[in-house]
């Protein structure tokens, strides 16, 4: 016959590690995908983020060449920096006809307008290529993070449940035999 | 994104041939009048070494020996500078090079060499008609924006390897000697500087009586002739002062 004391306790074994059971499959099966789910979002975000900064770069870029246009234009218009020799500059007259010449850098130079684009655009893509392989190495680190994490719960997991369930089984067979 | 559409390219590349190349800032602000007690002329810079020169006609110098002073026309007045001349070993290379010390003009890329020029190219001579203003005031500290002549090559008399002779096609004056003689080198797509120029060649024409004019046949009146200029620009190929300036810097090397 088993002592109240013997049955109370085994009792509460056997409910804690069928709870306890339960929780791990729980996380096995959901908790995972949970994970997962969360990998995937952060991978999105990231990705948001890259062409976010891409856009934002180009802007940059852009702004940076319209400036230097500007200044360009403002320099082979008048003003204060025509006051020096500028290089590669010609000196030609105003289509109004009237005054001096001016000192303009032919902006309409093929040659040169070829060269600046070249040199614009290249540079352009370089950072834009730098900054990519930049932020792709970092989701690639994460996302190792994240895949050795999930790895190490999975097989946590996977030993909890290895000495659970024959213990689980062990009490609920001694509760059964004394039964019979 | 790295590639140009050939589209783009031809149309950049049509316009190319369709654009003239004229003397840039980087000829223009390099030329100077020069005035010495022998003549008033013109002069440009070039850099040997990274170091800045004053290039003119050595007939430009006349007297003038090896150091002594000489006037530049800077900011709108005549600056007297101090310098040290150099020539080519050559006596009958109408070049000299003038050390002043100093930096005179802008220093923007202009390569002292001839290579590249082709036979029949057009070239530009700069200088200083004597006595005629220049076409606008350069800016303050700068000299004046020389006047700006054109012509083609004719001939390049390399016979002599240490006195190369350029001979152009246009109509050159006094007052242009010690000017330097430029084209447009395709492949650097820049200019650069061929050589100097030492005058003109002139040639005799007969003096006719007026009824003879028209006659092609007809000999000079009483043997008088005049004197007009035959439209031969005579220079000198940049090289032999660059030469020489490395030559005398290999001599006197701290200087």
């Amino acid at each position: 016959m088993q002592k109240p004391a013997e049955k109370t306790w085994k009792m509460a074994a056997t409910v804690v590690a069928l709870t306890a059971l339960v929780m791990a499959f729980y996380v096995q099966i959901f908790g995972l995908r949970s994970r997962q789910e969360e990998a995937r979002v952060a991978a999105a975000r990231l990705e948001d983020a890259l062409a976010e900064s891409r856009t934002k770069l180009k802007a940059e870029i852009l702004a940076e060449l319209r400036a230097d246009l500007s200044k360009r234009q403002s320099m082979a218009q008048g003003g204060e920096e025509d006051q020096q020799p500028i290089p590669d500059a010609v000196l030609r007259r105003g289509e109004d006809e009237s005054g001096a010449f001016e000192q303009v850098v032919d902006s309409r130079s093929p040659e040169r307008s070829l060269v600046r684009l070249n040199q614009s655009l290249r540079s352009l893509s370089t950072q834009m290529e730098e900054s990519d392989r930049a932020r792709r190495g970092n989701l690639e680190e994460l996302r190792l993070a994240v895949r050795s994490e999930l790895d190490a719960s999975r097989r946590t997991t996977g030993l909890i449940l290895v000495i659970l369930i024959p213990l689980v089984v062990d009490l609920l067979y001694s509760f059964w035999r004394r039964e019979t | 994104m790295k590639r140009v559409s050939p589209t783009v390219l031809a149309f950049f590349l049509a316009g190319a041939v369709a654009s003239a190349e004229v003397p840039t800032s980087n000829v223009l602000y390099r030329v100077l009048r020069l005035r010495t007690t022998a003549v008033t002329g013109s002069a440009f810079t070039i850099e040997v070494d990274g170091k800045q020169y004053l290039i003119t006609a050595r007939h430009n110098l006349k007297d003038f020996g090896s150091d002594g002073e000489i006037d530049l026309w800077l900011g709108g007045r005549w600056s007297r500078m101090r310098a040290h001349a150099i020539y080519p070993a050559r006596e009958d290379v109408d070049i000299a090079a003038l050390d002043l010390g100093r930096t005179v003009t802008v220093t923007y890329a202009l390569e002292p060499t001839s290579a590249g020029l082709t036979l029949g190219q057009q070239v530009y001579f700069l200088g200083y008609p004597a006595g005629t203003p220049g076409s606008l005031p350069a800016p303050a500290g700068f000299g004046e924006i020389p006047f700006l002549k054109s012509g083609v090559i004719s001939a390049i008399d390399t016979r002599d390897p240490q006195a190369n002779i350029l001979y152009l096609d246009g109509q050159n004056n006094p007052g242009f000697s010690g000017g330097p003689i430029v084209f447009w080198h395709a492949r650097s797509r820049r200019f650069r500087i061929a050589g100097v120029v030492r005058g003109y060649r002139n040639e005799a024409l007969p003096v006719l009586k007026k009824k003879n004019l028209g006659d092609p046949l007809a000999g000079a009146y009483n043997d008088l002739y005049t004197r007009a200029n035959s439209g031969i620009v005579v220079g000198f190929d940049i090289r032999h002062i660059v030469d020489a300036i490395r030559a005398a810097k290999r001599s006197v090397p701290a200087r």
